[in-house]
């Protein structure tokens, strides 16, 4: 079984990696020179050509893809405008966003156990849990953030409270759909629960049933994490003025700062790959046979 | 029956109590980050001592290396760390910084200037192996204007190197005559401590890139300011620390230590300013209205700069249609400043010519909207028609492509630009957006013809102004973005600019910006006005060329 997984998803993940890696990094040569925006402007051709060795701008981009990595592994990989290692920055800097990430998945428990009271109060009326739905799905980030980001310096709550709240509300909202049925049909117990209590099962082959069962909820839950809570983290950093990892790339690639553009995004596809490689590791103990 | 229903009934009570405990933690959570601060009026108005301010900025700084700095952020941050020879006032006047006094020769090429003893720079102890008595002296002087003028990575090199003469081995004519007397020599008279105020001549330890590497100076900032750079974390904060040691001996009613937060949304800016958060935001023209607001509701002060700073449309001269003279004229009198100022309240002041009214050369109002470019429909059609008489082969409506980045004002002004010019004369013009890294490499390489550029002096050199329009100083070894190639303009610059009286370059000044408004170099748009919130008893002096005077700030009110 480990040696099917092990020929399966890992080397898929990795391979998938590899080539966003390489994506990422194809994507980043198309950004404007470098050296003129470094410069402001204002180099002379003598400076221009030095400031395009000093960035290996010159060398071809197999070899400029090579340095990154090299420079990356060592630690020694730096900012065009700042002489700190950025290991070191990006180490800070995703504290602060893993701050806001545990914000964002607090709220989520808080607003799914109170969405689940309310789809549950009202599971015999499909029409309401629809509407209810309907709002929580259709104010985007960009509406939430800004009445958010008012709200915390009008009533001095920290930003990433707001920030949190605001990531969390929709993915909350569907894991809540997913718990209760709100079909309004009469819910007959799964197949297996009968089954367990006619032979007389209990404790973990019957927990180990209810994962699996679970499979479609854990599922929403990753996968919001992953496109609603760490994409959108960037997003809130930047509105909310949190100085996360997120914020740091965005602002980066307004200034053309190449390394710190790759070395965020990179890290970020490796959280996300993360993510749902947990995702299928799920998927294939669920679908395993007992 | 019972059974279902009495499940019922522990499912609901179950769901109702978690819920109502989901709410009470979420409130006491947000109740317990903290209350909403009084932000009244405070009576005390006790003189504070040791504070800390809070200031922000939009951006990072681009590097602390003084020979890198190309961005108006990180020169003001740092001119409250570095000093050069000389240094200038809170009302922009050339003062003695380093040096105590200077003389010129008769002839006004060598410069002699004499500094002043003890001077100490920030702490050096720990660099390893690096020998330096911590004290200023000629050589260090000597080895950071050379520095600023000859390394490879210099970008500002042109400031000094345009005008000091250079020795048989290519080596700058600057020496140290003895400990604390240095001579410079110029290839031709010229008005030096202008371009000794810039960033370019700022002055750090002896060989400290040999000992620092160089990389060295990006990260670390040893200077002899009143201000220390303890921290830096990118698109978090800045921390600025007292240096007690500071020569003037500050009292202590600076602030001790200072924080500047670098949030790029202004709307961000104003919430931490409202939350108490922040001492000092600058306002733009998304958060004016709300500022004005709240200057009102928590006593706040709204205070209003004058900018070194222009606000352009380039051409580049060399590209038809722009390379017609009369075009560029019309499209200049077809433009109602006064009407495009209006659109951003009083933000700006309208640009008729090319220098600020922050500059010595400064026509004064009346006589630049005399002099300068004026609208009038029927002038512009004029020139126009002068500009079509010569044309061959063309329609009668030409087209033209105007390009501009996303800034909000910039928007704003490239639609009534193209408005303006479309309703008078036979002219389409069509916008391109295109972001800000991408204008200024195409402007660099010469293949926009019209776009949007602005400038920000970040020191109040009285020649930097006209500097844009030097022949042969077009990129890459300059920021004539127009190629305008004048040479009369170039001769006039030099000799107007070596003239030892204040008010002889002064006069030269208004008649080499008259020459560029008669040749329609660009259209200028408007001047910036910088307006700063500040919080009740704070006081923090920003000059026109938006730097923060740190060590002449104070607080009144209760400490912090």
């Amino acid at each position: 079984m480990m040696d099917k997984f092990f020929g399966g998803p890992i080397s898929r993940y990795m391979v998938a990696l590899l080539v966003v890696w390489i994506g990422i990094f194809i994507l980043t040569t198309g950004l404007p020179d470098a050296s003129i925006v470094v410069s402001g402007g204002k180099a002379n051709a003598q400076n221009i050509k030095h400031v395009r060795e000093e960035l290996h701008l010159d060398k071809p981009v197999w070899k400029r893809f090579g340095f990154l990595w090299t420079q990356m592994l060592k630690g020694e990989l730096k900012s065009y405008y700042h002489s700190e290692p950025l290991q070191r920055v990006l180490a800070q800097k995703i504290g602060i966003s893993l701050k806001l990430l545990l914000s964002s998945l607090i709220s989520l428990f808080f607003l799914s156990c109170s969405w689940i009271f309310v789809l549950y109060r009202f599971r015999n009326s499909t029409w309401a849990a629809s509407v209810l739905m309907g709002i929580t799905s259709s104010i985007p980030l960009f509406i939430t953030l800004p009445l958010i980001l008012f709200l915390c310096g009008r009533y001095d709550i920290s930003p990433f409270i707001g920030g949190g709240a605001c990531l969390a509300i929709y993915p909350s909202m569907l894991l809540a759909t997913n718990l209760v049925d709100i079909s309004g049909k009469k819910k007959t117990p799964p197949l297996y629960q009968i089954l367990a209590k006619q032979c007389g099962l209990r404790g973990k082959p019957l927990f180990a049933m209810k994962l699996r069962t679970a499979y479609s909820a854990v599922q929403i839950l990753l996968n919001s994490i992953v496109f609603f809570i760490v994409l959108g983290i960037p997003v809130a950093e930047f509105m909310l003025g949190i100085p996360g990892a997120g914020r740091w790339m965005l602002e980066s690639i307004l200034r053309i700062d190449l390394p710190v553009v790759y070395i965020c995004a990179a890290f970020s596809a490796f959280v996300c790959a993360l993510f749902f490689f947990f995702d299928e590791v799920y998927s294939f103990w669920a679908g395993a046979d007992i | 029956m019972k059974k279902v229903l009495k499940r019922k009934t522990v499912i609901h009570r179950v769901s109702t109590a978690v819920c109502i405990i989901s709410i009470i933690i979420l409130s006491l959570f947000c109740y317990g980050c903290g209350s909403q601060e009084n932000n009244e009026n405070k009576k005390n108005t006790e003189i504070v001592t040791d504070w800390t301010l809070n200031d922000s900025i939009a951006s990072n700084p681009t590097g602390f290396d003084p020979i890198q700095i190309v961005d108006a952020t990180t020169l003001n941050i740092l001119s409250n760390c570095y000093e050069g020879l000389v240094i200038y006032d809170l009302q922009g006047n050339i003062v003695p910084g380093l040096a105590k006094k200077w003389n010129v020769s008769e002839n006004r090429l060598e410069w002699t200037f004499y500094l002043k003893p003890n001077v100490k720079f920030h702490p050096l102890d720990d660099i390893n192996g690096f020998k330096h008595s911590g004290i200023v002296s000629a050589v260090d002087v000597v080895y950071s204007l050379k520095r600023a003028i000859t390394s490879p990575i210099s970008f500002n090199s042109w400031w000094l190197g345009d005008i000091v003469e250079r020795q048989e081995d290519g080596d700058p004519a600057i020496w140290a005559v003895d400990k604390l007397t240095v001579k410079v020599m110029l290839k031709n008279p010229y008005a030096l401590l202008n371009r000794l105020i810039s960033v370019a001549g700022w002055i750090y330890p002896e060989n400290i890139i040999e000992a620092l590497g160089e990389d060295g100076l990006k990260g670390r900032v040893i200077g002899t300011g009143p201000y220390q750079l303890s921290s830096f974390m990118p698109d978090d904060k800045i921390k600025l620390s007292r240096w007690d040691r500071y020569r003037m001996n500050m009292t202590a009613t600076a602030p001790k230590d200072i924080f500047i937060s670098i949030i790029s949304d202004p709307v961000a800016s104003l919430e931490f300013f409202r939350a108490g958060n922040l001492d000092v935001v600058e306002l733009d023209l998304t958060t004016l209205g709300a500022g004005k607001i709240l200057a009102e509701k928590q006593k706040a002060q709204l205070k209003w700069v004058a900018v070194n700073h222009l606000e352009y449309l380039s051409f580049n001269i060399d590209k038809p249609p722009f390379d017609d003279v009369d075009l560029r004229a019309a499209l200049n009198m077809s433009i109602d400043r006064n009407k495009l100022a209006g659109l951003f309240e009083e933000m700006v002041t309208p640009a008729f010519g090319f220098t600020p009214p922050t500059s010595l050369g400064f026509m004064g109002v009346d006589a630049i909207i005399e002099k300068g470019f004026h609208y009038n429909s029927e002038d512009a059609k004029l020139k126009f028609s002068q500009f079509a008489a010569r044309q061959k082969n063309t329609s009668d409506k030409i087209t033209i492509k105007l390009v501009y980045d996303g800034e909000t004002m910039a928007e704003f002004a490239a639609q009534f630009v193209k408005d303006a010019v479309e309703k008078i004369l036979p002219v389409s013009v069509e916008l391109q957006k295109i972001t800000w890294p991408e204008l200024l490499q195409k402007s660099f390489a010469g293949e926009l013809a019209f776009h949007r550029l602005w400038w920000l002096i970040t020191s109040p050199a009285e020649d930097v102004y006209l500097q844009f329009y030097m022949p042969g100083k077009t990129p890459p070894a300059g920021l004539n973005m127009a190629r305008y190639n004048n040479k009369d303009f170039s001769n006039n610059y030099m000799d107007v600019f070596g003239k030892a009286s204040q008010d002889d370059r002064r006069k030269g000044m208004m008649k080499l910006e008259a020459q560029l408004i008669k040749d329609a170099v660009a259209i200028p748009l408007w001047h910036k006005k910088a307006v700063y919130i500040m919080q009740n008893g704070v006081n923090l002096p920003t000059g026109s060329t938006l730097r923060h005077f740190y060590a002449q700030s104070s607080k009144t009110g209760n400490s912090n």
